[in-house]
């Protein structure tokens, strides 16, 4: 006899949707920027950005910066200072690497020796600068 | 005899470049790989004519160069804002065409020139103070007094360095 809970289910095929997908043409790129036009909506417009760059630029731009520099900056404006914090916990891991020798310890965190001074995370990562 | 490939750009002019030279791209060569033919104008509606200019400049200047670097190569350059001559020359334009070469660039994906114009903005940024990056950027400081003072107090152990 079978269950109450089993009852036969008829699979009715899925609705067709009464409309066709118009695409304005192949999308021949592997670039996933490449489709992102300065235009666009999701794009951050220009008085956003400080220096109207699309968010992975600027991220290129900060990545070259030494570690003081980028701190200094955060001093100019709420829109850069948001933007650097973002960066300094990747920065803070990899000097902080650097400045301590090792390389399992990945908490930005604590007081550290560097070159015989005992300094804070930040301070580490400020001589790390010199270092790399 | 070299191979053609016409690019258009968004206010409509054509440029007759060698495939060659437009396999800097690699937005333009994956198009010319899924197409697989070059006689079709490629259209390029997020780069207008000046900076399709400039960008194809670069790039039959750069044409022997070796493509696409490694991730080693490019880990190596980090933090290393030096540009050749020649780039640094080419690259001096006034800020607003800097930004549409960047854009241009990130678009088209050509690596090396947007290595290039993202330190180009490094460099302008190394070095100045808060004040001087307002006037540079036409930047409007947005702080409020409790959260500059703030920022001040954050900054202090850079200062003493």
């Amino acid at each position: 006899m079978p269950s109450k809970h089993c009852t036969k289910r008829t699979h009715k095929p899925r609705p067709q949707p009464a409309y066709e997908f118009a695409l304005p043409g192949p999308i021949a790129t592997t670039n996933r920027y490449a489709l992102l036009s300065p235009e666009s909506e999701s794009c951050p417009r220009e008085h956003r950005r400080p220096p109207r760059l699309p968010p992975e630029v600027w991220g290129l731009v900060l990545s070259q910066l030494p570690f003081y520099v980028l701190w200094g900056l955060r001093a100019v404006c709420r829109l850069w200072r948001d933007e650097i914090e973002f960066q300094l916990p990747w920065r803070l891991r990899k000097q902080h690497r650097i400045v301590t020798g090792i390389a399992n310890r990945s908490k930005g965190e604590g007081v550290v020796t560097c070159m015989g001074r005992r300094c804070d995370v930040y301070g580490a990562a400020f001589l790390a600068d010199f270092m790399v | 005899m070299t191979t053609k490939v016409t690019l258009t750009s968004s206010d409509n002019e054509n440029f007759s470049v060698n495939k060659e030279i437009t396999k800097r791209s690699i937005l333009i060569k994956n198009m010319l790989e899924d197409v697989g033919k070059s006689d079709t104008p490629i259209p390029l509606p997020n780069v207008n004519s000046k900076v399709l200019r400039k960008v194809i400049e670069w790039c039959e200047y750069h044409c022997m160069d070796p493509l696409a670097p490694t991730n080693e190569n490019t880990e190596n350059q980090k933090q290393n804002t030096d540009i050749e001559d020649w780039d640094q020359k080419f690259i001096e334009v006034d800020q607003e065409t800097l930004f549409k070469i960047i854009l241009a660039t990130n678009y088209l994906n050509i690596k090396p020139l947007l290595d290039i114009g993202c330190k180009t903005i490094t460099n302008m940024i190394k070095g100045k103070s808060p004040e001087e990056i307002y006037k540079t950027f036409n930047i409007v400081n947005n702080f409020t007094p409790k959260e500059e003072a703030q920022i001040r107090k954050e900054n202090k152990w850079a200062e003493d360095q």
